[in-house]
């Protein structure tokens, strides 16, 4: 905590906090062990969590970029992640914003020994090619508002994106061993394998350790004697301890914490599993009226091709690359609409960009199967050739050039006959 | 490779429960005032005392109590692979909070408003449980510095090793072992707990094991630090003229 804090809490408000707590009150009226009211919101766009532990906030981000795997032996099957906690300056008058403060680094050491040495995240499932790429995750921790209990909110941001977290699907290709990922209208992007669930509880020391507060309040914070961080996962297995000076504890003292710890992060845990939950319903719900949108949209193309107007409505909306399928015309056939793009995207492009070209009215929903070409391919003739015509006009000019317009000269034949 | 043999021995031929030789001495350095020396086995820490002094820089003047700085780094020498940490790298900077957070606990800082006490820790051989014997030379230090202290205050490491505890890791078994491990600090005399740091997954009954097993080598590390102090109190005495009892 930081010690500016303590002496901006005036020393009557101690006082009391004390008092109050041996009549088992707490200053909002929670008893001891009660946690405050948690609130988890999903981005819509898996873009980012935002949780709220009463008026405690943090925000994690995460991404997936595709990196070389670490030099060192035994790690090229292996994808990394890495934790970057920030403190910023809305936080506190007293926040240290030139350099790495003590809250950050301690939090960044405690995510790093909790959710990554533990195992959390299944780091050979981020293998795409060994040696080659890896994913490499990074989750960014913002803290947007402090009001104790900062290490509790950090790991319940950081689980629940871990659980919303959804990368693209890579493949790569069996004889050229091309790396191809593949955008998440194409395939559907995957979760992470996560092993168990690990949260933090804080608690707050009074009275040579014999009161403690659950999931402290600042000011509480500023009139214990000190604090004992607990992280726990849900199989009530403790994966961290972390208690840093203050008031000494007894060995019977630290297990009764422990205890408690972990008969409370299921609550937290249970949580984040229903706000899963209503944030792939609302996700869903928008993909439908998603397509709904784009079918319209290419019925409108339709129309316009047919009065063979110009088409710049439609290929600015195209904004992720055609590609020619490689693996030859059997497979192009299967895959005739799939949109790939090589490689991962540039980072400041979010992945979750629609493409307009899976927007057929055969292949509304992702829930369909893609390669299912037979079902599509009478009806969507019009709309294929205007997809070749963007894709002709559009790639040309990219790396695998020759490729693509093969593809888009046969769709143009396509059209021709149509 | 298997780090405890069938017969129970570990790789460099300890029991389980057996600390490492254990070395060290006070008054090392003579522009300090206080200094330490604390090994285990082939790790070996320094650590020096300034203070306390007239409060320094511009945020310590006024406090009730003193300030307690601390420094810490490890020697490029120090470990197999000749490499220099930067004083920004994470191992270097928990375990620097941890030593000052440490010793705010066990020095009566009260006694001392408007001062400045400075504490520095060198690492110049690193075989393991680096935190604790550099929380041990620091506190060897700040005795030696006559500084008031609540209680002797002993630090050690312990882990689990195939599931049985092992006390006192050495750099090979910090490496290999998957498994979980614990450093602890106590105050001996008063056995109240400073420093848990307890990380790897284990159900609740393991950390009450490892907790049981680094409270003995607390005590143990306690005791040898404890006869060093009393030995150089008894030199001192010695110096100023013959005692008489």
């Amino acid at each position: 905590m930081l010690p500016e804090i303590e002496s901006a809490t005036s020393r009557n408000d101690r006082v009391f906090i004390v008092k109050a707590l041996a009549e088992e009150q707490r200053i909002d009226g929670r008893k001891p062990f009660d946690a405050r009211l948690r609130k988890i919101q999903i981005a819509e766009d898996n873009s980012g969590v935002t949780v709220q532990l009463g008026d405690t906030k943090v925000m994690a981000v995460i991404t997936a970029d595709l990196e070389e795997p670490r030099a060192d032996g035994g790690r090229q099957r292996e994808g990394s992640i890495r934790f970057k906690v920030d403190v910023g300056p809305t936080v506190s008058f007293a926040a240290d914003t030139t350099r790495l403060s003590e809250d950050e680094q301690l939090i960044t050491r405690l995510l790093q020994k909790a959710i990554r040495n533990t195992g959390v995240v299944d780091l050979e499932a981020l293998c795409v090619s060994a040696g080659r790429k890896v994913w490499a995750l990074a989750v960014y921790v913002t803290v947007l508002d402090h009001a104790g209990a900062l290490v509790d909110a950090c790991f319940l941001a950081t689980m629940a994106a871990l659980m919303a977290h959804r990368r693209p699907d890579a493949t790569v290709d069996a004889s050229t061993s091309d790396i191809t990922v593949h955008s998440p209208d194409v395939r559907e992007p995957v979760p992470l394998s996560l092993h168990h669930t690990p949260l933090a509880v804080t608690f707050a020391l009074f009275k040579e350790g014999d009161d403690l507060v659950m999931d402290p309040l600042l000011k509480e914070e500023a009139a214990a004697g000190g604090q004992v961080t607990v992280v726990v996962n849900t199989a009530g297995q403790v994966c961290a301890v972390q208690q840093l000076g203050g008031l000494g504890l007894s060995l019977e003292q630290v297990m009764r914490v422990v205890r408690i710890a972990a008969g409370q992060v299921e609550d937290a845990a249970a949580q984040i599993r229903a706000a899963l939950d209503t944030h792939s319903t609302a996700q869903l719900a928008a993909r439908v009226r998603r397509q709904q949108g784009h079918a319209a949209h290419a019925a409108k193309a339709k129309a316009a091709a047919f009065l063979d107007v110009a088409l710049p409505p439609l290929s600015t909306l195209a904004s992720v690359a055609f590609e020619a399928d490689a693996a030859g015309p059997s497979a192009a056939a299967q895959h005739q609409e799939d949109t790939e793009m090589r490689m991962a995207p540039p980072p400041g492009v979010p992945a979750e960009q629609p493409t307009v070209v899976n927007a057929s009215p055969a292949g509304s929903t992702q829930l369909q199967d893609v390669s299912d070409s037979a079902a599509r391919a009478t009806p969507d003739a019009s709309f294929d050739a205007i997809a070749a015509r963007i894709a002709g006009t559009q790639l040309t000019s990219a790396g695998e050039g020759k490729a693509v317009k093969q593809k888009s000269r046969a769709r143009n034949r396509k059209s021709d006959a149509w | 490779m298997e780090l405890l043999s069938p017969e129970g021995l570990r790789q460099d031929g300890r029991r389980p429960r057996e600390l490492r030789n254990l070395q060290s001495a006070v008054d090392t350095l003579g522009n300090a005032d206080g200094s330490a020396t604390f090994e285990l086995g082939n790790t070996k820490v320094m650590a020096a005392v300034f203070g306390p002094r007239a409060a320094q820089g511009k945020s310590s003047g006024g406090r009730r109590d003193a300030d307690i700085r601390c420094e810490f780094a490890i020697a490029a020498f120090s470990q197999s692979e000749r490499k220099q940490l930067s004083k920004r790298d994470r191992r270097i900077l928990e375990v620097r909070s941890m030593l000052k957070e440490a010793l705010k606990a066990n020095v009566l800082a009260e006694l001392m408003p408007g001062t400045t006490i400075d504490v520095y820790v060198q690492v110049l051989a690193a075989d393991g449980s680096i935190g604790a014997a550099s929380l041990n030379a620091a506190f060897l230090a700040v005795a030696d510095a006559g500084i008031p202290v609540k209680d002797l205050m002993a630090a050690c490491v312990v882990g689990l090793v195939q599931d049985t505890p092992i006390l006192d890791l050495n750099q090979m078994e910090e490496q290999m072992s998957r498994g979980p491990s614990l450093m602890m600090a106590m105050h001996v005399g008063l056995k109240k707990i400073v420093v848990f740091q307890a990380d790897g997954r284990m159900p609740v009954e393991g950390v009450e094991t490892l907790a049981e097993l680094a409270e003995g080598g607390c005590q143990a590390v306690g005791k040898a630090m404890r006869s060093v102090l009393l030995d150089n109190t008894r030199k001192l005495a010695l110096a100023r003229g013959p005692v008489r009892l």
